[in-house]
């Protein structure tokens, strides 16, 4: 997946903060708890059918609509873990990745960072302290990696490998 | 089938992102996909298993 050049080393690899999968974990728990609703109402609709027959239906249905929730989920949270920007000595490497199928892979040489632009709004993200990267590079074209921890510890790992990068051009 | 074969299409795609674009060094997502697999196999045996009682 990646080839290092000489002298080149991983720095660190940045994944969004855990507080992103909360909303889908949330969903999925609703979503998996709604068919006891169904199941209570169940019953009272199919009182007059065999209910050895309703009862396999029904739980044949249940197995496939778990089937569906997980790979929903799991699909979800493959989107989150692949969203990542791997930062080495020489470079970044910002990766993307848009469902199935669909993955955007972006380098910036740490020798043409121009600015760096921390961004932390809400409350949830001051206590939990994850926010927004940007940067800007010689090209004037900005790349930026949303929702991710330890900003000021990634934050000063870029300044100091670019100012090392820049001084041994 | 067709159900089996849809979600088997869709598990393989993403278990082929993980394997392909995960940084080596990092176990979590090889624990994730065991357990996604045992799982949905699980509730596969078992909708297979209800779908074999109706008559």
């Amino acid at each position: 997946m990646l080839t290092l050049s000489d002298n080149e080393k991983v720095l660190i690899v940045v994944h969004k903060h855990w507080f992103v999968m909360v909303g889908p974990i949330i969903t999925f728990a609703v979503l998996l708890f709604a068919p006891i609703i169904v199941l209570l109402v169940l019953p009272l609709i199919t009182k007059d059918f065999n209910q050895v027959l309703v009862a396999i239906f029904t739980n044949f249905s249940l197995s496939l609509y778990v089937m569906i929730l997980i790979i929903f989920m799991f699909l979800i949270w493959m989107d989150f873990y692949l969203d990542m920007w791997i930062i080495t000595s020489k470079r970044i490497i910002d990766i993307e990745q848009r469902g199935l199928f669909s993955r955007e892979i972006s380098e910036i040489p740490l020798v043409h960072i121009q600015d760096i632009t921390m961004d932390v709004n809400g409350v949830i993200r001051t206590f939990l302290k994850f926010g927004t990267i940007r940067l800007q590079t010689a090209g004037e074209r900005e790349f930026a990696i949303r929702d991710i921890p330890h900003l000021y510890k990634i934050k000063d790992l870029i300044l100091k490998y670019s100012q090392i990068e820049r001084s041994s051009k | 089938m067709i159900f089996t074969a849809l979600y088997a299409l869709a598990s393989s795609a993403v278990i082929y992102h993980l394997k392909q674009y995960t940084v080596p060094q990092y176990h979590a997502p090889g624990i994730i996909i065991t357990f996604f697999i045992l799982l949905s196999l699980s509730f596969w045996l078992s909708a297979l298993y209800f779908l074999m009682q109706i008559p």
